[in-house]
C-alpha cells in the first residue's frame, strides 16, 4: 500500500476512534442525569466503572497520534488534523469525568430523595449533548460556520445554570436542612455547565484544524 | 473446404488470370500468324506489357475485393462498438448469406440477448431498491473497508443523514455509536440483542448485523428495528403491575393488621371493636372502589361498554355534573365557576358518561388547588366541535410528566400519600375517545395552575378522520402538549 494511503487510513482511524469516545461520552452524561433522576445506584456505579473505559479509550487514541506523528512527519493541515483530534479527546475525557461526578453524586444521596424534581437539570444535559453531537458534526463535514454556532449555544446552558443557582440557592436560604442536597444538585448543574464549555473548546479545536487559527469562543463566565 | 468469400477471390483472380492470359495469347497466335512479332525483344515487349496490364488490373481488382469485404467490416465494427457504449437497440442488416452474413446475424442474437438480460437484471434491481426502499426497518450495507455502501429511506431517517452523503464514509462518521461499530467489528458473541439510541428524537433502535458474501468481497448488512414503541408499551405494562400489586398492598395490609388486631383480642373490647370494623369497613370500601375503577378501564379499553349517544345540551349536562362539587369546592374554600354559553350547545354524547368526565376532572381541580384558588368550568361551541374546558389555579404539572398524566395509575405527587387511585384520567381518556373526541392538560409549570380541554364532535363518533390528531391540530392550530 502507498504510503500516502496508510497515512489516509490513519487520519480516519483517528477521527473515527475519536467519534466512538465521543458517543461513550453522550451516553455517560445521558445515562447519569437519568441515574440521578431514579436514584438509581446501580447505574451510578456502573457509569463511575465505565469511566475507567473511556479514560482508556483516550490514551489509545494519545498514542495512536504521537505515533503517527512519529513515523509519518505529517506537515500542514494533517499536522493540524491529528493534533486537534488529540486535543478533542483531552476535552472529551474530561466531559467523561464530568459525568462520572454525576454518578457520585447520585452515590452521596445515600437513602435521601431528591431535594426537588429535576426540570432544568436535565435540559441543561440535553443542551450539552446536542451541542456535542453538532460539534462532531462540524467536524466530520469541516464546517466552520457550524462550529462557530454550536459555540455560541453555550449561553443557553450558562443561563439555565443561573437560574438553578438561583432557585437552590433559595431552597437553602429558607430551609437549612436542605443545604447538602441542594450542594450537591448545584454540583450536578456545575459539572453540566462545564460540559458544554468543554464542547465550545472542541469547537474552537475543529475550527482550528480547518483555518489554522485558534481564536477563543465564547469565554465562559465562571 | 473454400469458404465462399475465399470463391470469390480466387474466383475473380482466376478470371483476371485466365483473361490477361487469353487475351495475351490471342494477341501472340495473332502476331505469329500476321508475322508482326520477328525478334525476341517484340516478343519481350509484348509479354512485358501483358504483365504491366495484369499487375495493374490485379492491383484494381485487390482494392475493388478489400473495400467489398472490408466495408461489411467496418459497418460490423461501428455496430459492435455502439453496443459496447450501451445502444443496443440497432438494426443489424443481414445482408448475405456469406460469412459477414453469419457474423451480422450472431451480432443480432447477441444484441437481442443482451437486451433481454438487462432488461431482467433492471428489474430485479428495482424489485429490490423497492423493498429496501419500503422497508420499515433500517438497512445499511458496510463494506469490508468500514466503508457504508448503501442506505435505505428508513436508515436515513433514522440516523438522520441522507445516502449521497453517506456512502464512501466509514460507518464510523454515519452512525457515531460506540456499541453499533463495535458490533461491526468485533465478533459477534451471543446473540445478545443491541439497543441503542438514535437521532434527536432517542429513538430505541435494535441491531442486527448480518455478514453477506458477494462474490469475493464480503459486506455487513445491518438491520435497525426502531423498537421504541414497544418498549415503552412493555415499560407501561411493568408499571402496571408492579402499581397494582403496590395498590393493593397497602390497603391488603391495612386490613390484616386490624384483623389480627381483633382475633388478638380486641374483640373482647366492644368500642374498639366497632372502631376496628369501621375502619376495615372504609379500607375494604377503597379496595373494591379500586377494583371498581380497574374493571371499568378494562371495560372501556376493550369496548364492551356501550355508549348511549343522544343529542343533549352540552352546555346543561355539564353543568349539573359540575354544580354537584360545589359543597366539596366549597369545604376546601375553592371558588368554582361555570360558565355556560347561553344558548344550547348541542352534540352528540352520551350523557351519563360525559358527566363522569366533568366530575372527574373538576374533582381532580379541587383536589389539587389550594384553598382560596379558583377552579373554572367552561363550555364553548368550536366550529365542529364542543370544547369543555376546565382550568384551576393549582398546583400545576412540570412539563416532562404532562405526557404521563392519562396513563393509568400515574399520580401527580409521588411522595403524598394521595387518595385515589390514580386512574381517573385514564378512564376520562377513554371515555373522551368513545365520544370521538380528545382530551389534552396544559400547564405552564409546577404551581401555576393547569388547564385540561376536552373537545368532542357535535356529530358524534361517527365521523371519519375525527379522531385524527392531525385533523384536531389543524382546525384548532396550537394545541399545547396533545396528549391523548
Amino acid at each position: 500500500m502507498s504510503g500516502r494511503l496508510s497515512f489516509e487510513r490513519d487520519l480516519q482511524r483517528l477521527q473515527d476512534d475519536t467519534l466512538l469516545l465521543a458517543s461513550m461520552v453522550d451516553q455517560a452524561i445521558g445515562s447519569s442525569v437519568d441515574a440521578l433522576r431514579h436514584l438509581d445506584t446501580a447505574a451510578a456505579e456502573r457509569i463511575i466503572r465505565a469511566d475507567r473505559d473511556i479514560n482508556a479509550r483516550r490514551f489509545a487514541i494519545e498514542e495512536a497520534a504521537i505515533t503517527t506523528i512519529a513515523t509519518q512527519h505529517p506537515i500542514a493541515r494533517d499536522l493540524r488534523t491529528i493534533i486537534a483530534v488529540l486535543h478533542i479527546s483531552v476535552e472529551l475525557e474530561r466531559m467523561g469525568d464530568y459525568a462520572a461526578g454525576i454518578a457520585r453524586i447520585v452515590l452521596m444521596h445515600g437513602d435521601q430523595e431528591l431535594l426537588k424534581p429535576l426540570v432544568d437539570i436535565p435540559r441543561m444535559a440535553d443542551y450539552g449533548r446536542s451541542m456535542l453531537r453538532q460539534s462532531l458534526d462540524a467536524l466530520v463535514a469541516r464546517d466552520t460556520t457550524l462550529a462557530i454556532k454550536v459555540a455560541s449555544e453555550d449561553d443557553l446552558v450558562d443561563a439555565l445554570y443561573d437560574q438553578v443557582y438561583r432557585e437552590l440557592l433559595t431552597y437553602m436560604i429558607q430551609d437549612p436542612r436542605t443545604i447538602d442536597r441542594a450542594t450537591w444538585l448545584l454540583w450536578v448543574a456545575h459539572n453540566l455547565e462545564r460540559i458544554a464549555d468543554r464542547v465550545t473548546n472542541i469547537c474552537e479545536r475543529v475550527v482550528f484544524l480547518i483555518t489554522g487559527h485558534l481564536n477563543e469562543m465564547n469565554a465562559s463566565s465562571y | 473446404m473454400f469458404t465462399r468469400i475465399q470463391w470469390r477471390i480466387a474466383a475473380a483472380y482466376v478470371i483476371l488470370i485466365v483473361t490477361v492470359l487469353l487475351a495475351l495469347g490471342i494477341y501472340l497466335i495473332n502476331s505469329v500468324r500476321d508475322q508482326s512479332l520477328r525478334t525476341p525483344e517484340d516478343l519481350a515487349f509484348v509479354v512485358g506489357a501483358a504483365m504491366g496490364v495484369a499487375v495493374v488490373l490485379a492491383i484494381l481488382m485487390a482494392i475493388l475485393i478489400t473495400r467489398t469485404t472490408i466495408e461489411p467490416i467496418d459497418r460490423l465494427i461501428q455496430v459492435a462498438q455502439r453496443m459496447a457504449e450501451g445502444d443496443l437497440d440497432q438494426a443489424i442488416q443481414v445482408g448475405s448469406q456469406d460469412e459477414f452474413g453469419q457474423l451480422a446475424s450472431v451480432f443480432q442474437n447477441i444484441a437481442l440477448d443482451l437486451r433481454q438480460k438487462m432488461a431482467a437484471i433492471e428489474n430485479q434491481r428495482a424489485e429490490v431498491a423497492a423493498i429496501l426502499g419500503g422497508m420499515a426497518d433500517g438497512a445499511l450495507i458496510v463494506d469490508d473497508e468500514g466503508r457504508v455502501v448503501a442506505m435505505n429511506r428508513a436508515a436515513e431517517q433514522m440516523l438522520e443523514i441522507d445516502e449521497a452523503t453517506a456512502q464512501g464514509r466509514t460507518v464510523t462518521e454515519v452512525v457515531r455509536h460506540h456499541a453499533l461499530v463495535a458490533r461491526l467489528t468485533d465478533a459477534p458473541s451471543a446473540d445478545v440483542p443491541l439497543v441503542v439510541e438514535v437521532g434527536r428524537d432517542r429513538r430505541q433502535v435494535q441491531v442486527v448485523v448480518t455478514p453477506v458474501r458477494v462474490g469475493k468481497a464480503t459486506r455487513q448488512v445491518v438491520l435497525l428495528q426502531d423498537v421504541t414503541a414497544l418498549r415503552h408499551a412493555e415499560a407501561i405494562r411493568r408499571d402496571f403491575v408492579a402499581n397494582v400489586s403496590h395498590e393493593l398492598r397497602t390497603p391488603l395490609a391495612s386490613l390484616r393488621a386490624l384483623v389480627e388486631t381483633l382475633e388478638d383480642g380486641a374483640l373482647e373490647d366492644p368500642p374498639a371493636a366497632r372502631e376496628f370494623l369501621g375502619r376495615m369497613h372504609v379500607e375494604v370500601d377503597g379496595l373494591s372502589h379500586m377494583v371498581e375503577e380497574l374493571l371499568e378501564l378494562a371495560r372501556i379499553e376493550s369496548g364492551r361498554v356501550h355508549l348511549q349517544f343522544t343529542r343533549a345540551d352540552v352546555g346543561q349536562v355539564v353543568a349539573s355534573a359540575a354544580e354537584r362539587l360545589r359543597p366539596q369546592a366549597e369545604r376546601q374554600g375553592i371558588t368554582l365557576r361555570i360558565a355556560i354559553p347561553e344558548d344550547p350547545v348541542e352534540a352528540a354524547i352520551d350523557a351519563q358518561r360525559l358527566q363522569q368526565v366533568v366530575i372527574n376532572l373538576v374533582h381532580n381541580a379541587i383536589k389539587f388547588t389550594p384553598p382560596g384558588g379558583t377552579v373554572s368550568v367552561a363550555v364553548e361551541s368550536r366550529n365542529l366541535y364542543v370544547a369543555i374546558v376546565i382550568a384551576d389555579t393549582g398546583i400545576g404539572v412540570a412539563p416532562e410528566y404532562v405526557p404521563r398524566l392519562f396513563e393509568r395509575f400515574y399520580k401527580a405527587d409521588r411522595s403524598r400519600a394521595s387518595s385515589g387511585t390514580g386512574l381517573g384520567l385514564a378512564i376520562v381518556k377513554h371515555l373522551v375517545q368513545a365520544h370521538g373526541g380528545h382530551v389534552w392538560a396544559t400547564s405552564p409549570g409546577e404551581g401555576q395552575g393547569t388547564t385540561f380541554t376536552v373537545v368532542v364532535p357535535a356529530r358524534g363518533p361517527t365521523g371519519p378522520g375525527e379522531s385524527s390528531t392531525r385533523a384536531l391540530t389543524d382546525h384548532f392550530g396550537e394545541l399545547g402538549r396533545l396528549t391523548v
